[in-house]
């Protein structure tokens, strides 16, 4: 690039690296501004030879540390960030650099006074079932910079009466004050209205053969385990002197288990972004099991805590989707922070093969795992990912019938 | 990578001509200065400036923060305040910069609108036109700010969801508006992801929320 495309302007320069000048130096001088450059980060500008003949920018003293002049080119990798004014001959070569963005992060400490406190990140597991189950929870970025909370959640739970599982994630409203309550107080609700159901010996849903009255049975306990988890956040509310709106969560919850042929029965309910998907399935069977709700800009969803949202049997049955399957290579249920940053469009959170990708990263990284708390523990940590503007918190679970440990 | 998009609208006409001028560029270089500490801003920020006189200029198209430099702003000896006709340039840029779901594989967050101006829309018949147009576009969030004793608030509050006031035009209230704007900005993306409802930070002593 030559300097010409530069932007240049005239201009009396009244003081130089805040130093007053002389009234003698007070003249019009070219101010030659270079692109922006950041710390740690390859710069090079080549300027031209009338400007490089007109003074010797090698001489100058505010040279920013780490570039160097080099036959009219001034390049290198910056270690500091700042403005910088340099001076050549009747030319004022003005450069900003700014700091690697990674290095201005903060992680400030969360306030373990507040009554609905919540740990900064979490790990969950399944030691029981057919399947490796594990889960992880973690603040993000934007929370710790400024010491806010984690507003994810997650519980996990399975019931060996007709082994089922179900497994939850929620993400709770970035904006809402108490949302990181709403996300809690939904996943424990949906746990805990399914650990009753399932408990029950004839249960419907282990009962029935008939595809039709397993739809409407599916409806009905998925309807009254979110209206479980409205009404607990409505007392809270209520008791605190709040609105639902403080308390926005969204909620995807998948219930699963093995059929007597060998097959696997899946459904899932989900409010709001995140996803859930099904990784290899056999015979090509669509992956996505949830159909996020979004706006027309990024981040506008709807939660589980507006009214409209469940308010009906066909509203929650609009939010339902199954599959019978075969065989799968993991079941994956991740909350907005993990699917924005992993899938760059909504057609990627429906393509089979990005979810394999994503899989096989995961997968790649439990070969070292030896226990579902190791595994556990190593999602916690891929969850730190780096990804330019993705720092809301992150919340992965997996459920995998290819994941096996020595046995302890 | 998910985009902010941030609009500046500045008022040029010539009662800014002078001291206001350079207190509003000082502002905006201050805050330009701050939003670089902020690894959010450094990362998601997108920043455009629109300048308003006799003529509208688009003085610095939608850039990212990070590439972006502080453009040559200028104002003529007089004439009248075309805010109008700035929001009619302002529609056409968002709606070919600012992705939206329908458009775009990853959509940008809600974009922001910041107005600045010290005096009345000369073209009011096209300002009232305008108003439901912008409002149309989705902002986040629509920040008037009325400077000096000649901005007549009402006009802003038919657009605004926020119209601030300040009482003097130096480069101490310009300061702190512009300060009060990239905390505004922080928060906006704090809220990311927050759904419809965005928080603004108190603004600092020299500014004053106008009801």
């Amino acid at each position: 690039m030559a300097s010409d495309h530069y932007f240049s302007s005239n201009r009396t320069m009244k003081s130089l690296q805040g130093k007053p000048v002389s009234a003698s130096e007070e003249e019009t001088k070219r101010v030659i501004r270079l692109p922006n450059g950041m710390v740690g980060r390859e710069f090079s500008a080549l300027l031209t030879d009338h400007l490089t003949e007109s003074g010797k920018l090698s001489e100058c003293e505010n040279m920013p540390l780490g570039l160097a002049w080099v036959e009219g080119v001034l390049c290198g990798v910056p270690e500091q960030a700042g403005e910088f004014e340099l001076a050549m001959g009747s030319f004022i070569i003005a450069l900003t650099i700014h700091a690697d963005p990674r290095s201005l992060w903060k992680n400030l400490p969360s306030d373990h006074e507040d009554p609905f406190w919540k740990a900064d990140s979490v790990t969950e597991f399944l030691e029981n079932g057919p399947l490796t189950v594990v889960g992880a929870s973690l603040r993000g970025r934007s929370h710790a910079h400024v010491g806010s909370f984690r507003d994810d959640d997650l519980a996990l739970a399975w019931f060996p009466n007709g082994s089922w599982y179900s497994l939850t994630v929620a993400d709770g409203a970035g904006s809402a004050s108490l949302s990181r309550q709403g996300s809690k107080i939904a996943c424990d609700a949906v746990k805990q209205h399914f650990a009753q159901y399932f408990a029950t010996a004839d249960h419907g849903l282990s009962q029935t053969d008939s595809a039709d009255e397993l739809h409407m049975e599916l409806c009905l306990q998925f309807k009254n385990a979110v209206q479980v988890a409205r009404q607990k956040i409505e007392e809270q509310a209520g008791l605190l002197g709040k609105e639902c709106r403080d308390f926005h969560t969204t909620l995807i919850t998948a219930l699963m288990r093995p059929l007597p042929d060998g097959q696997w029965f899946i459904a899932t309910f989900s409010v709001g972004d995140g996803a859930a998907a099904l990784v290899s399935v056999a015979g090509g069977a669509p992956c996505l099991l949830t159909c996020p709700d979004a706006g027309e800009y990024a981040g506008q969803t709807v939660f589980l805590t507006m009214p409209e949202v469940i308010g009906t049997v066909e509203a929650v049955a609009g939010r339902i989707q199954t599959a019978v399957i075969s065989d799968f290579e993991a079941l994956l249920l991740v909350t907005d922070g993990v699917s924005d940053p992993c899938f760059e469009s909504e057609s990627a959170l429906a393509d089979p093969v990005a979810w394999a990708a994503l899989w096989g990263e995961l997968a790649t990284l439990l070969v070292d795992a030896n226990s579902p708390s190791t595994a556990a523990e190593l999602i916690l940590r891929w969850l730190e990912f780096h990804s330019p503007g993705h720092h809301d918190d992150r919340t992965l679970v997996l459920a995998s019938p290819r994941l096996k440990f020595p046995p302890r | 990578m998910r985009r902010l998009p941030v609009y500046l609208l500045l008022d040029t006409s010539g009662s800014m001509k002078g001291e206001p001028l350079e207190s509003v560029k000082s502002g905006i270089a201050a805050m330009l200065g701050g939003l670089r500490q902020d690894p959010h801003a450094l990362e998601s920020l997108h920043l455009s400036i629109i300048t308003f006189d006799r003529d509208v200029r688009v003085v610095l198209p939608l850039s990212s923060l990070e590439s972006l430099q502080m453009p040559e702003i200028v104002c003529p000896d007089s004439g009248p305040t075309h805010l109008g006709a700035a929001l009619e340039v302002l529609c056409e840029r968002v709606k070919v910069e600012v992705r939206t779901s329908d458009v775009a594989a990853q959509a940008d967050w809600q974009p922001l609108l910041f107005i600045m101006t010290d005096g009345v829309p000369s073209d009011i018949q096209l300002y009232k036109e305008m108003i439901p147009k912008v409002r149309a576009l989705g902002f986040a969030s629509i920040i008037a700010c009325a400077a000096g004793p000649k901005a007549r608030k009402e006009d802003l509050q038919a657009l605004a969801d926020q119209v601030v006031a300040l009482e003097t035009m130096d480069g101490h209230g310009f300061l702190s508006f512009f300060r009060w704007v990239s905390a505004s900005v922080a928060v906006g993306n704090m809220n990311a992801g927050a759904g419809n409802e965005r928080l603004l930070p108190p603004p600092p002593p020299e500014i004053n929320l106008v009801f």
